[in-house]
């Protein structure tokens, strides 16, 4: 009897009907009891398949993509080996170095496609690390942390595919899924009980998790916390709440640590979330060091909208933004030691874009908890 | 297996079988594509990305064209998601006037069409990656469930449910739109 059938087998059922061309109605009234639940997701699936009418691939999209495709391929084929004989006795000293540099820049191009536990892999890290050390543009240096988390969830999902168990740290959206599993970035977690109770504080935003990625069940989760971006600057302006530290947008609200007196023209430390594209909200500001002009550094946690100090001081005026480890002196972040240079940034951006929600409409105003 | 033989070429990048590879599986990758994306240039970057990147698993991972499908339109999910994260804030800025599409003489129907499109992508931008690829494979090409399962390295049963809720999870999304 069709009654006896799980609901997601009625409905596929009647999804492959209405396929062939049955009337929604004529395929309801053969499932009496189920039609009220059926209807409206039957109606959401005749819209969905309605909307994929209009798709037209343009010839001349698909004969461009075919001849960069071509193209690529004949490069990749035609890569520069054998004339390395060329150089012989003459060009000794220049092949002795040029074989030294295809030996470091290759051994990085060939551990692009590698993932944990491949020989080649720590190269890769390490080639992404010093990219990231030699990038001193703000937003650039995110995008390309944006897009190293991004690599680090293709990689688990590589090494899901190829069942394979190794430690992995993935970063991005934390998400729930409809069969009550938890996904980082699209990876599937292992919670324990607590964790979930952890994960439901933090559904949402975006995580960093550490654990142990076995093949198909997923990653076995270590550990899950926020993902935090820490920087350090000069504070070039202060208008209420917004503030701009060495070009980058900087929202620092009432429930914002702040300590010392940070005004125009003095270093600070912060430790934010990424709010939107080009915006940070500060979790905790401290300024930097040697506290001059009497301010001294003493610790005092006060709001931040607080415009009394809006004018330039120039008295500790450089404008460089230094990476995240700078080994200062100071015990303000006891966490940033392991992974050596990560840093962490809990993007706000991300957590939208993962799911984004275009009818809310503008700044979305959600931070994690 | 013709396929067979056709990927065993193609692993030694031999032109033809490239172009024969690429023709045969582009509209589906564009079609994909195409359905999540209104920005026909984007659609097209990205769809040529998509054949770009299967350079570098090709002799790997891709022994017949169902698996090179699998990992392109895999990849083309996952371009889509990077789309969108990097395009957010200036797609809601213009989600409600993308009347600047091309417009090929459209006829009523068409335009109707276009814009239950239009509803659906909206729509579904709030439901979960798994849940926007499952109804991308079976509404945007009409993959039956066994297709799609296997697309998606999931059991027929897993897909089943995981339409079940996408769907339940769309139709929520269209509801609060309309209102």
């Amino acid at each position: 009897m069709t009654q006896q059938l799980e609901p997601y087998t009625i409905l596929e059922n009647c999804l492959a009907r209405l396929n062939k061309g049955e009337d929604l109605e004529t395929v309801l009234a053969d499932f009496p009891q189920q039609a009220a639940e059926l209807r409206p997701l039957l109606i959401a699936a005749l819209k969905a398949s309605r909307s994929g009418v209009p798709l037209r691939v343009p010839a001349s999209a698909q004969i461009d993509s075919r001849a960069r495709f071509l193209v690529e391929a004949q490069r990749r084929q035609t890569k520069p080996v054998g004339f390395l004989p060329r150089f012989k006795l003459a060009g000794a000293f220049a092949a002795f170095a040029l074989i030294v540099f295809v030996g470091i820049f290759g051994t990085g191009l060939a551990s692009a496609e590698t993932v944990p536990g491949e020989t080649l892999y720590p190269v890769k890290r390490a080639v992404e690390q010093a990219q990231l050390v030699l990038t001193t543009n703000q937003s650039t240096r995110l995008d390309l942390e944006e897009e190293f988390d991004r690599r680090r969830v293709a990689e688990a999902e590589e090494l899901k595919q190829e069942g394979r168990t190794e430690p992995v740290t993935v970063a991005g959206p934390l998400e729930e899924l409809d069969d009550d599993s938890w996904s980082v970035g699209g990876v599937k977690l292992n919670l324990t009980p607590d964790q979930i109770i952890l994960a439901r504080t933090l559904l949402g935003s975006y995580i960093e998790v550490k654990g142990k990625i076995r093949g198909e069940e997923g990653i076995e989760v270590e550990n899950l916390e926020l993902r935090l971006f820490t920087f350090a600057g000069t504070i070039e302006e202060i208008s209420g709440k917004e503030w701009k530290v060495s070009g980058v947008k900087v929202l620092v609200m009432d429930s914002t640590q702040v300590s010392g007196k940070p005004r125009v023209g003095k270093r600070v430390e912060l430790t934010t979330l990424h709010y939107d594209e080009d915006s940070f909200l500060a979790l905790t500001v401290r300024v930097s060091g040697n506290g001059s002009n009497g301010n001294g550094s003493k610790e005092e946690i006060k709001g931040s909208d607080d415009p009394v100090m809006t004018e330039s001081v120039d008295d500790n005026p450089e404008n460089t933004l230094e990476a995240t480890r700078t080994p200062d002196h100071d015990d303000s972040d006891s966490s940033k030691d392991d992974e050596s240079s990560k840093t962490p940034d809990s993007n706000d951006d991300h957590q939208r874009t993962e799911t984004p929600k275009p009818d809310d409409d503008h700044e979305p105003t959600k931070t994690p908890d | 297996m013709e396929n067979d033989a056709l990927l065993d070429r193609a692993h030694h990048y031999d032109p033809q079988a490239l172009a024969e590879l690429h023709d045969q599986l582009y509209p589906q990758v564009y079609r994909y594509v195409a359905y999540r994306l209104d920005d026909p240039q984007a659609c097209e970057d990205i769809s040529s990305e998509v054949f770009l990147r299967l350079l570098d698993v090709l002799k790997k991972k891709v022994q017949t064209i169902q698996s090179a499908r699998a990992w392109l339109l895999g990849t083309a999910n996952h371009l889509v998601m990077d789309y969108y994260r990097h395009k957010y804030r200036r797609m809601t800025d213009n989600l409600d006037n993308h009347d600047n599409l091309p417009d090929h003489h459209s006829t009523e129907g068409e335009t109707e069409s276009r814009m239950i499109h239009q509803e659906v992508r909206e729509a579904m931008l709030n439901l979960t990656i798994d849940q926007q690829h499952v109804i991308t494979l079976r509404f945007s090409q009409e993959l039956s469930l066994e297709e799609t399962a296997q697309i998606m390295g999931k059991s027929v049963n897993a897909v089943k449910v995981l339409q079940y809720r996408a769907l339940a999870a769309l139709r929520r999304q269209l509801d609060r739109r309309m209102m």
